[in-house]
């Protein structure tokens, strides 16, 4: 049944494939056999990821984009229809913190606030609206990938603009996946926790990486490979029957959080430092 | 003991897929004559892991199945409500394979029946069955891992996270192990060891789930994706979440259900 894993000649889009995690499901999904078309904003970054893909044998076109301008999306799957007849699987995966983060309520200004949705939220509805009408317009089954956050699941009050946009991603999934279920197009949604952008390299990186683990329950954050083998059982046949899933993957954080120092066995009290 | 950042990506064999290689690694399946259970059996085997089995009921055609999803590999017959009886199983099983990295536990006691005649006798049993069968599960394996990072998995059905007419008993029961998996996910992470569940929805080994037909079953109507689940369909998934690859997924409850858990 592991055969349902393989991507051979499947085209995959993926937002957001410059750097982070967007690059390493690219990099995975190449991995198990599909090839990767690369978008992002930043044409030097992607085109260093379609060497990646590349080198693994497998075809990548780049597609420089910016996906909060339906515009944009839409050209960027015409292209793909354009050079490669079409593709099977959509990862809207670019997103970001934007202008609004770390601010207070009443300092965020009305453009703050419509770049921040524009880039996470309208970005996904942009890529899924695209994607559904190439599947729909070829009347074959596809695959849509959403990416939200785990901020998006809880109050967060540094990035409260992000994780407001990030939440409408999950039940724009949800929602999608039931209209969309019959005419056999997946849609789930990855929700991963703290996740560093890049490999960890330098003694900074490294530090900062494990001062933030320390307030995640395995004591790490996570890091961007770790997306790779997710984003392949999504995209793959391996899922088949998972629609409107949201994968949490955030190292414990959202099932635990009640109290970060656990419950003291001998005291049996919470909430005191040992 | 805590983990640490950077973490290394797990070596994978020739032609293997990261997260999805479990050669070398060793796993338990409770409960594993249920077809959802032996198609995750078959599923670790697939991915390289040797597999030890248990069932969840010690009646005849139990064990019958429990030999053919065994195929040859260590089996115990096991009564999941009996803490006992697991903890010894799980001893000889995890003595024969050399170690255990990974436990799936598959707890489905059924009982159907409004609450007015619902007795403290069934209660007791699907409590212990369910839930029991879990906690004892969880409780022996994860004394095998002996501090090594190690996977628990618990493989349920929707009533663990929708009501039915006349299933509050089972329900509660299925239910509960979530609260295991929240709770355990986070005593145990300091250790690397993850603890997740699986839910799947209608499938077509589900007992009384009436025709394949859209026409003639009103279920099916129900099912975003208009099928059943097949019973392989869970199996991908538990293999990732067995695999060493998977370790920043924990206290998780994923859902494989063709989109049913998620509409109106």
């Amino acid at each position: 049944m592991l055969e349902s894993l393989r991507m051979d000649d499947k085209r995959v889009i993926v937002t957001g494939a410059g750097r982070g995690l967007g690059r390493q499901m690219a990099l995975h999904l190449a991995d198990a056999g599909a090839d990767i078309v690369c978008a992002a904003r930043t044409q030097s970054q992607i085109a260093g990821v379609a060497e990646e893909v590349e080198a693994k044998g497998r075809r990548a076109l780049v597609v420089p984009t910016d996906v909060s301008d339906s515009g944009q999306v839409d050209r960027m799957v015409q292209r793909t229809i354009d050079e490669w007849g079409g593709f099977e699987v959509m990862i809207a995966n670019a997103g970001g913190g934007g202008a609004a983060s770390l601010k207070h309520v009443t300092e965020v200004s009305d453009a703050e606030w419509r770049d921040t949705v524009d880039l996470n939220f309208s970005s996904a509805f942009y890529c899924a609206r695209a994607a559904a009408r190439h599947f729909r317009a070829e009347s074959k089954p596809g695959n849509i990938i959403t990416v939200a956050s785990g901020t998006a699941l809880r109050g967060d009050a540094r990035l409260f603009v992000y994780g407001a946009s990030k939440a409408g991603v999950i039940t724009l999934t949800q929602a999608l996946a039931t209209q969309l279920a019959r005419e056999q197009i997946r849609v789930n949604c990855i929700v991963p926790g703290f996740v560093a952008q890049k490999t960890l390299e330098s003694t900074d990186e490294i530090e900062r990486a494990r001062n933030q683990g320390s307030r995640i329950p395995v004591g790490r954050i996570g890091e961007a490979w770790e997306l790779g083998p997710l984003a392949i059982y999504l995209a793959s046949d391996a899922s088949a029957y998972m629609t409107g899933e949201a994968v949490i993957i955030d190292g414990g954080g959202l099932a635990g959080g009640l109290a970060p120092t656990g419950w003291d066995v001998q005291s049996g009290i919470g909430g005191v430092a040992s | 003991m805590s983990l640490q950042n950077p973490v290394t990506p797990p070596e994978v064999g020739e032609g293997a897929l990261q997260g999805f290689d479990l050669s070398g690694r060793r796993a338990i399946v409770y409960g594993a004559e249920k077809p959802v259970a032996t198609a995750i059996v078959q599923g670790l085997r697939e991915a390289g892991a040797a597999v030890g089995v248990t069932s969840a009921n010690t009646d005849g055609t139990s064990l019958f199945r429990l030999k053919k999803a065994a195929d040859g590999g260590p089996n115990e017959s096991v009564d999941l409500s009996n803490g006992t009886n697991i903890q010894v199983a799980t001893r000889k099983i995890s003595k024969e394979l050399g170690g255990l990295d990974a436990a799936i536990v598959v707890p489905q006691l059924y009982h159907a029946a409004p609450i007015r005649k619902t007795l403290d006798a069934d209660i007791q049993r699907v409590l212990m069955a369910n839930l029991g069968g879990a906690y004892a599960a969880f409780r022996s394996a994860s004394r095998e891992f002996r501090g090594k990072p190690g996977r628990l998995i618990a493989v349920l059905d929707a009533s663990a996270v929708r009501g039915l007419t006349n299933l509050s008993i089972y329900s509660a029961a299925q239910s509960g192990v979530i609260g295991l998996v929240r709770a355990l996910s986070q005593e145990l992470a300091p250790a690397g060891t993850t603890v997740n569940a699986i839910v799947v929805g209608w499938s077509d080994s589900t007992q009384g789930r009436g025709p394949s037909n859209a026409d003639e079953n009103l279920l099916l109507r129900f099912i975003p994706m208009r099928r059943f689940g097949e019973a392989w369909e869970a199996a991908p998934l538990a293999v990732y979440l067995a695999s060493e690859a998977s370790g920043y997924i924990t206290g998780q409850t994923i859902q494989v259900d063709g989109g049913v858990l998620k509409h109106l």
